[in-house]
């Protein structure tokens, strides 16, 4: 103890040692975030009409953060991810809807709309399909956007916003490794074989000059990663069967199970990713040129709705593939008027193949052809899907009184858009069995939007908008907001804000049937929700502290529906009252940063993986300029349900299933991690990282296999295991900076 | 404290006597002219396509980059009044508070951020915990800014947009004065303008022009200047 005293002594005066107010006053205002997604002009992050978390490209090369999800977690105020193995999904504000890929979080990156047109889908973990080392830094809106952004912004806006040239040197190269421990069936960690590992490799490079009198500036962001997962053990389930109403016979779950009947064990190779993406961003003066291609091909062991329609630890794959491409010229064409046009193509493409053994299981009600015997067929199923969307879009700011108090924001988008699914289902040799869901559609959609900025008086800011989003499929809808922000005597904000949004159903929820299992619902109209929120946030020097209360209220949610026995529909069912509050403290002393946030919510009626309360937590250490930097981080999430893949885990009244007492949900997930980054002295330009990171809890709230249900024999899920410990080392050279 | 907002901006004169130059604009060569730069060199465009030259002057004035600052207005003028605490002269011949001249232009939103300069700073109740004066003015010539500076004593130029490409020019007229010229974006400073405000991955940022501040006397102490992207 004696001993320690002098090393708690020598912390706090290396803390104090930076006690200049003024410099820290400096250094306060230095740190203050400054955002642009929620109003589309820069403003102090607390001036802006929303909750917003900024996350910068330091922060996630300091962190050791190598996706937007992680960032999400570890970094956010008010979101949460959550890793199923397969799609990412987020939540916010204790607000989760599983199974939606995405499609009620808006993800932008350099103002161009990433969720496709089809399902309406946006990744987060490294399918996002963005070079890590090109992003700047990441705007995080919690709570309804559709005011500027129209569908899909219900439970937040992702804004990424990509590095400029001058901020790249002429190249940048980043290696990065990570190695992961095989587990068992309690998912820990083992000294066996089947170890796992990720790879990464990227390039990132700027250019700048002057052709013609005006600036030019090109970027460019090349990056391939791999991951092979480690060999997970799953509990095997046995006593499987199905009949088709004469016969019954074990069901088969590939050549990998033990044997017919049953379900699970060891996988060996069919976890596994690999994401080539690039972006290519010129700029010439006032025009743009955004191009950007990424192909994300993945295979998960519990694959195809947490394992319950393909064999287990088959080499399944998934494969989604996108082209993007965006021009824009920006100009003052008046001194109080400014014009931003911009046109937009999409190309989006979704392939999935996966082996079944069970035609009767996952099949359809297509009886099989001449000669097949539904006790001993393997056959492949396909889906093939896919979007095309474009549009223009016309965008004005009017300064009034041309002295920046007034400005009006003015816009227009119209676009067109198509998409198309089909199943497709072949014998191994080829022979065509089935094709379903087949549909192919083409609409219109024409949006205008308003918003009046006023600066009342020096203290008062009021933001005042409404989007209205015209569709060739459904009724014009309007999307409100209004924020105000009072700066206090005392140099606090104190903020209320109202906003709504809304999401339009997806295609694949509108128009996917399946004979005998799925029907179309052509009554399905979109989702909307509104919120109100009030915060108040205060810096004294270099620290921050935030607390914000919100209610929500979600209407006309659409979810999966047993409408008859075996028969699904989706549905505009639930309303959802979400009450909830939220708050963060951060700063720095000296060399010491920390941060940590909490956000806790109720909800009237119970959700599935959603977790009352979550947060975060870190500290860095910078040992001084040219030396490493060492960080702890954590995340905590409460409690929650356990999801399952069909009916999302609820009965036809949604009421959540019933598992044995205690079984129906999963305890508190923590996850930790340790960073230490720094420059290598003697080669200008390298830098290194170490990460060790780890999950201290062994599932994830996902049901996997083919025991969806509670059954009279089978009253415990089997979960999804997290991915528990992983070590990861980065090399990164910078050339020419 | 702003002592002039009203009526509009006052029209800067060149001394009486002295030779009015053009505006510096107008002596520049044209921008399809071939004066490009990449990596310190000129490149010209292709004299081979002269059918080519119409569409480029065309597509040349379409592309007016903007430098409009992206760090708010407030925020600087905030950090202009941390940052000067640390300005080691500024305090010992300032004896009646700190004078800003607010200079714009016609034109490019550079008035619309004048005023919001004036509203910023009037908002300020000190700079470097001194008082201040603030006056807005249109600039003509370095010249005509630099006579100003010298009879006023003004101790804070602030430029709005519009004025990056005039940097060079108006550091070498105020060579010598003691004087601090702060530009409301990064153009600029790497050319002459001694502080300059940016925006790095969503944070506040300043650039800092070591060698002109010299020349204009303007001395930080090494503490501030680690917090910011100085130019030699």
């Amino acid at each position: 103890m004696t001993r320690r005293v002098p090393l708690l002594l020598l912390c706090f005066a290396a803390l104090a040692r930076a006690a200049d107010p003024g410099l820290d006053d400096l250094q306060g205002l230095l740190d203050t975030p400054v955002v642009s997604s929620a109003s589309l002009t820069h403003e102090r992050a607390d001036d802006a009409p929303a909750t917003v978390t900024l996350i910068t490209a330091d922060q996630l090369k300091r962190l050791g953060l190598r996706s937007l999800h992680e960032a999400i977690n570890f970094l956010s105020v008010g979101m949460f991810a959550q890793d199923p193995l397969h799609a990412v999904e987020v939540g916010s504000r204790g607000v989760l809807l599983s199974g939606d890929f995405g499609n009620h979080v808006l993800v932008v990156v350099d103002g161009h709309t990433f969720n496709e047109a089809w399902n309406g889908t946006a990744y987060f973990e490294q399918g996002l399909g963005i070079p890590l080392e090109l992003i700047d830094h990441v705007e995080l809106i919690v709570g309804p956007g559709s005011v500027l952004y129209g569908s899909s912004a219900m439970l937040g806006v992702i804004n990424v916003v990509t590095k400029r040239a001058k901020d790249l040197g002429r190249v940048q190269l980043t290696l990065e490794g990570s190695l992961l421990p095989p587990q068992g069936v309690d998912g820990a960690p083992q000294l066996r074989a089947g170890f796992g590992g990720t790879g990464r490799l990227s390039m990132v490079t700027g250019w700048e000059a002057t052709v013609a009198g005006r600036p030019l500036e090109l970027t460019l962001g090349l990056e391939y990663f791999a991951h092979r997962g480690q060999s997970l053990t799953y509990p095997v389930q046995t006593g499987l069967t199905e009949t088709d109403g004469t016969t019954t016979w074990p069901q088969r779950w590939g050549a990998r199970v033990p044997g017919p009947g049953t379900w699970g064990g060891v996988t060996t190779d069919s976890w596994w990713t690999q994401v080539p993406s690039g972006v290519l961003q010129v700029r010439w003066g006032d025009f743009s040129l955004w191009l950007r291609g990424a192909l994300y091909s993945r295979g998960t062991p519990a694959y195809d709705t947490f394992g319950a329609g393909a064999d287990f630890d088959a080499r399944n794959l998934e494969t989604d593939r996108w082209l993007n491409a965006e021009v824009r010229w920006q100009h003052r064409i008046a001194d109080r008027v400014t014009l931003l046009a911009r046109a937009y193509v999409d190309r989006y493409d979704y392939f999935a193949s996966y082996e079944s053994s069970s035609w009767l299981r996952f099949g359809s009600a297509t009886p099989l052809p001449e000669g097949l015997d539904a006790t001993d067929l393997t056959f492949r199923q396909e889906i093939r899907a896919g979007a095309r969307w474009g549009g223009v879009e016309l965008q004005s700011t009017i300064d009034w009184l041309n002295d920046g108090r007034f400005p009006l924001l003015a816009g227009v988008d119209a676009r067109l858009r198509g998409f198309h699914d089909a199943t497709v289902s072949d014998t191994l040799d080829g022979q065509r069995l089935s094709t379903d869901n087949v549909y192919q559609v083409q609409e219109w959609q024409v949006a205008g939007y308003l918003q009046q900025r006023a600066r009342l008086h020096r203290t008062l800011q009021l933001n005042v908008g409404a989007r209205l989003d015209t569709q060739s499929a459904f009724t014009a809808r309007l999307s409100p907001r209004a924020a105000a922000v009072w700066t206090t005597p005392w140099d606090a904000r104190l903020k209320l804000v109202f906003s709504t949004a809304f999401r339009t159903p997806s295609g694949y929820e509108r128009f996917a049937q399946y004979e005998g299992f799925q029907q179309r619902n052509p009554a399905l109209h979109p989702e909307s929700v509104m919120t109100g929120e009030l915060g108040y946030e205060q810096r004294i020097g270099r620290h921050r502290f935030a607390v914000i209360g919100f209610v929500s209220r979600f209407s006309d949610l659409i979810r999966l529906r047993e409408i008859d026995t075996g028969l699904y529909e989706y549905q505009n069912h639930d309303q959802l009252l979400n009450v909830g509050g939220q708050g963060l403290i951060e700063g720095a002393l000296g060399p010491l940063s920390y941060a940590a946030s909490l956000t806790g919510a109720v909800n009237d009626q119970a959700l599935t993986a959603s977790p009352g309360w979550f947060g975060n937590a870190r500290v860095t250490w910078n040992f001084g300029d040219g030396k490493p930097r060492a960080s702890l981080l954590t995340n905590v999430s409460g409690a929650r349900l356990v999801s399952t893949a069909e009916a999302t885990g609820a009965d036809a009244d949604g009421n959540p299933l019933t598992w044995a007492p205690g079984k129906n949900q999963i305890g508190a997930q923590v996850e930790l991690r340790a960073v230490v980054e720094g420059d290598v002295k003697q080669v200008p330009g390298l830098w290194v990282r170490g990460v060790v990171g780890a999950q201290l809890m062994p599932f994830s709230p996902y049901v996997v296999g083919p025991n969806q249900a509670p059954t009279p024999e089978v009253n415990e899920p089997t979960l999804s295991p997290n991915s528990r410990l992983f070590v990861l080392l980065s090399v990164g050279w910078t050339l020419g900076k | 404290m702003r002592t002039e907002v009203c009526g509009g901006s006052a029209v800067l004169r060149a001394p009486l006597g002295s030779k009015v130059t053009a505006p510096v604009s107008s002596d520049t060569p044209p921008p399809w002219s071939g004066g490009g730069l990449i990596h310190g060199t000129n490149v010209a465009l292709p004299q081979s396509v002269p059918s080519l030259t119409p569409w480029v002057v065309l597509l040349a004035a379409l592309l007016t980059a903007d430098d409009q600052p992206t760090v708010p207005v407030q925020l600087e003028v905030e950090l202009l009044g941390k940052v000067l605490r640390y300005d080691r002269n500024l305090g010992p011949h300032t004896t009646t508070g700190v004078s800003v001249l607010v200079v714009h232009v016609d034109g490019e939103g550079s008035t619309a951020v004048a005023r919001q300069l004036l509203e910023a700073l009037g908002n300020q109740p000190t700079l470097g915990g001194l008082a201040h004066t603030e006056k807005r003015v249109l600039f003509t010539t370095p010249q005509a800014l630099a006579a100003q500076v010298k009879e006023q004593g003004i101790d804070v130029v602030l430029l709005a947009p519009g004025l990056s490409k005039q940097a060079a020019e108006v550091a070498r007229a105020l060579d010598g004065l003691e004087v601090l010229t702060v530009t409301t974006t990064a153009d600029g400073v790497r050319e002459g303008y001694v502080l300059g405000f940016e925006l790095v991955a969503g944070r506040p940022h300043m650039l800092f022009n070591l060698s002109q501040a010299r020349r204009q006397r303007t001395d930080f102490r090494a503490e501030v200047l680690q917090l910011m992207t100085v130019f030699p």
